[in-house]
């Protein structure tokens, strides 16, 4: 009885009768979306700056374009990745984008076979970069992947789609083993000045305190500015005065 | 019979996999979106970021389009600078003393008086004050900062006050006449006395220049030094110290020393105050808390920022400082790298 195994074998090959879409319309599907959320947060983000609800003026602005954010992010990249023990992703490249009040991410990334590495497929993986934090006088942010798509594959519709299923299911863990986007500024938490001892005139050292706060993040413009709340004081004096030469 | 049973099956399979078509087949989709569709909603999307910016100008951000154009931007307000400069100046002063030490003035003179009928000299008198230490503390008041081209201008009120010191007095009257030395002889004296500071207000003028440090903002300041005259105070008790040195004497010496007018002579040596100069160095460069790394660490990998700065601006809301970045990596992966696509 060759027929119901064969039967069943061409029943769960029947769903992959189908092509793949082709990358252009896939990503042309993706960017009406994504243009479309653009739209509608910018919406919200004018109408709270028209109302006067966005407050910036005594806030530290910090602005990071898109080719910088590529840069250190491009050069962080993860070394390739096993997934599953059966393919080894390779991220290639990453372009930020800094628009619409959406910060985004779009990688670029190539899939080979653990145990034949001439299988090849093309992937492209989207997330965003969240969860904005000062920690220890550094900006950084976590990136997290969204979503993703086989672009073209070498390995056919069925491995294609194995694939699919593999990186879908492992898809946070990848998005864990991405470093996370540290904003190249220092922030100081206090302003030392030494003191003075010219013997007739002697000033103590002191300390300001300043207390940065993340207030507002904002990718508009192909830049991503974040504005932090910042006070400072009071005045604390310190121990002792630089003896004067 | 057989025949039968294997068309039945053929049947069952050809309904089955249309059945499994059905269920499992990949969603239809529509058609995509044109290029002229998504030219559309950029431009949509493009015209909310233009009002957005409009909006942000419009609500106090006068110089975001002066701002240096580049990899980063840091903008810090005004007011801010204001409030870091306005308390580290305040704050440095508020805790400066002025200490002078080991000061000696001295006074010598002769005392003529009228001795029968002409004057003769009755003594030789000196009067040599040795002040141990004599201390100050400046008071600042609120300072007045006008922010101008590259510069911030500061003027600063400082009250000099709460002095204290002490001092020996030391008194030496040599009679000179015969009648002078038989109703007075010689008198060696040596008190100590205390005093204080005369209080003065001083305006300490000068600026910080608002310079690019490379990394960071730094106000370097430009201050000359500022000359402080300190005069000394005498204390009630060194007053009281004094009435007694001349009190303590024999009647005639008593008005031999008043000849003398110790009192007189002594505001007059210390009423010349003394010089303190207070050097530029009591300022120190701030430098802003916000500014470009030269280097990070991610995930064990050192990545190195070379940072080219691109341009300064100090406007009425913000200083504005950019800085362009090449990053660069020890251990960077080499290899062939995917087209970027194009950005929505």
């Amino acid at each position: 009885m060759r027929l119901p195994a064969f039967a069943v074998g061409a029943l769960v090959l029947l769903p992959a009768c189908q092509h793949r879409e082709p990358p252009e319309a896939a990503r042309a599907r993706a960017t009406e979306a994504f243009l479309g959320t653009q739209i509608a947060d910018l919406q919200k983000l004018v109408s709270k700056a028209e109302s006067g609800q966005l407050s910036s003026q005594d806030r530290i602005a910090i602005g990071l374009s898109e080719e910088t954010a590529k840069a250190l992010i491009g050069a962080s990249l993860p070394p390739e990745q096993v997934i599953g023990g059966r393919i080894r992703l390779t991220f290639e490249s990453v372009q930020p984008i800094f628009r619409g009040n959406n910060a985004a991410l779009l990688f670029q990334a190539t899939a080979h076979g653990v145990r034949v590495p001439s299988a090849t497929a093309r992937l492209e993986l989207g997330g965003g970069l969240t969860n904005f934090r000062i920690e220890k006088g550094t900006l950084t942010s976590t990136v997290q992947l969204a979503h993703f798509k086989v672009l073209d594959t070498s390995l056919g519709e069925i491995a294609g789609d194995v694939l699919e299923g593999l990186v879908r299911d492992n898809l946070a863990a990848l998005g864990e083993r991405i470093p996370a986007l540290e904003m190249p500024v220092h922030l100081e938490q206090s302003i030392a000045i030494a003191g003075l001892d010219a013997g007739v005139v002697v000033t103590k050292p002191g300390v300001l305190p300043l207390e940065m706060t993340l207030a507002e993040v904002l990718p508009v413009g192909e830049r991503l500015w974040v504005l932090l709340e910042v006070k400072a004081g009071p005045w604390q004096k310190a121990a002792a005065a630089e003896k004067s030469p | 019979m057989r025949r039968r049973l294997f068309a039945l099956l053929g049947l069952l399979f050809a309904a089955a996999a249309v059945f499994a078509w059905l269920r499992l087949r990949r969603p239809t989709l529509p058609p995509p979106p044109s290029t002229a569709r998504l030219e559309e909603l950029k431009a949509q999307r493009d015209a909310l970021q233009a009002r957005f910016r409009q909006a942000v100008i419009a609500s106090g951000e006068k110089s975001l389009a002066d701002a240096p154009r580049a990899g980063i931007m840091i903008g810090i307000p005004t007011s801010f600078t204001a409030s870091v400069l306005e308390q580290v100046v305040t704050g440095l002063f508020g805790e400066t003393t002025l200490t002078l030490k080991n000061l000696k003035v001295h006074k010598e003179g002769q005392v003529r008086a009228k001795m029968l009928v002409r004057k003769k000299t009755i003594g030789d008198y000196v009067l040599d004050v040795q002040i141990h230490q004599v201390q100050g503390l400046l008071r600042p008041g609120k300072p007045t900062l006008v922010f101008g081209r590259d510069t911030v201008n500061v003027t600063l009120p400082v009250h000099l006050a709460e002095g204290h010191g002490e001092a020996t007095l030391h008194l030496e009257w040599d009679s000179k006449a015969f009648a002078a030395n038989l109703v007075c002889g010689d008198v060696d004296i040596t008190r100590a006395v205390t005093g204080g500071v005369v209080p003065k207000d001083y305006e300490i003028s000068g600026s910080f220049a608002i310079a690019n440090a490379g990394d960071a903002i730094i106000l370097r300041p430009r201050f000359p030094d500022l000359a402080v005259r300190i005069f000394v105070d005498p204390s009630e008790q060194a007053w009281a110290v004094v009435d007694g040195v001349v009190k303590e004497q024999a009647k005639g010496c008593e008005m031999a020393l008043n000849k003398v007018d110790l009192k007189a002579k002594l505001a007059g040596i210390l009423g010349r105050g003394f010089n303190v100069k207070i050097p530029q160095k009591i300022f120190k460069p701030i430098r802003l808390p916000a500014g470009v790394r030269q280097s990070l660490q991610v995930h064990g990998l050192e990545l190195a920022l070379h940072v080219t700065p691109a341009g300064l601006v100090v406007a009425n809301d913000r200083l504005w400082y950019g800085a362009n970045l090449a990053v660069s990596s020890k251990t960077q992966p080499s290899g062939p790298k995917a087209p970027a696509p194009p950005v929505p």
